[in-house]
């Protein structure tokens, strides 16, 4: 499927963006599995996640200090971690402004909204 | 508004069958003259990627947009370029399949001018295809995907810091490089 051009509209539309920049609004590094484990995110959803995150510029991938490229069972890898960019913390806010505003509102919402938005 | 180089490959290697959609031959913009043989080569998709971001505001070139002066060589070619055109920015299209010989001579330019300190890393932006280098969502590592084609350039570029995005279609592509230069 092809991504908005807006990346507001994807991180809103997408169950694990908003989870992913959570974790990582510390503004510090996150191992990529300790961001997917304690969100419990599945691994290939997680990969596509982060991939869209680092294509909007939303989330920087770089490499763990002193990690070097190196023949794993998987193939020829380097340990890397995940941080937010200023752009990422732009759009968080604006989701924690959404969900700030569904808050309010909650005894208005359906099941579903409360589940997607509320629901820690 | 930025000044942007486009580097990468200029040709596929032999017998390398690309995943160019043909449609992408019909959006080349009108100032480019495609050359050699049929199908898009990794420099007809530069000239797009410089269309798509002069139509973005941004100053775009790629080195073969300036001839060479007399008998100038590529490096000075390269740094006359930067110079002439107020370099601030270098996005780096990284294909599966295209020859690396070209960017290897650009990536060690750039690498050194990085450990210098002339230009920053957040103003190298790299863009490799899927095929080059991935997310292990099982792992958390960034793998490799061409065996026998690794280069040294890779320690350096994640050493480096340079925010690094890959893509899998060139509707990515082309989205993720307006992405990381706009606002």
């Amino acid at each position: 499927m092809k991504l908005p051009e807006d990346p507001v509209t994807w991180a809103f539309q997408n169950p694990h963006a908003d989870s992913i920049l959570s974790v990582l609004a510390d503004r510090k590094p996150h191992l990529p599995l300790e961001v997917r484990k304690r969100q419990g995110i599945a691994p290939e959803s997680f990969r596509k996640a982060v991939h869209t995150l680092t294509g909007y510029d939303l989330v920087r991938i770089r490499s763990r200090k002193g990690a070097r490229f190196q023949g794993t069972p998987r193939g020829y890898g380097i340990e890397v971690v995940l941080e937010v960019t200023p752009k990422g913390l732009q759009v968080l806010d604006l989701l924690d402004g959404f969900r700030g505003l569904l808050r309010e509102r909650q005894a208005t919402l359906a099941r579903a909204t409360k589940e997607r938005w509320l629901t820690p | 508004m930025r000044s942007v180089f486009v580097l990468g490959p200029t040709t596929w290697r032999a017998g390398f069958h690309p995943r160019v959609p043909a449609g992408l031959a019909g959006e080349l913009p009108a100032w480019w003259e495609r050359r050699g043989r049929p199908g898009l080569s990794p420099l007809d998709i530069r000239a797009l990627l410089v269309e798509d971001l002069r139509q973005e505001g941004h100053a775009a070139t790629l080195m073969e947009l300036w001839e060479p002066q007399g008998k100038e060589l590529r490096t000075a070619r390269f740094h006359r370029i930067e110079k002439g055109a107020h370099i601030d920015t270098y996005v780096i299209y990284w294909p599966e399949g295209g020859h690396t010989e070209g960017m290897s001579w650009e990536f060690h330019g750039l690498i050194k001018a990085l450990l210098d300190g002339h230009v920053a890393a957040e103003a190298v932006r790299v863009f490799p295809e899927v095929g080059v280098l991935g997310l292990d969502g099982e792992t958390g590592l960034i793998t490799l995907g061409e065996k026998d084609r690794r280069t040294t350039y890779f320690q350096d570029l994640m050493d480096a810091e340079c925010p690094i995005a890959p893509w899998t279609t060139y509707d990515e592509l082309r989205l993720f490089v307006r992405k990381h230069l706009g606002p």
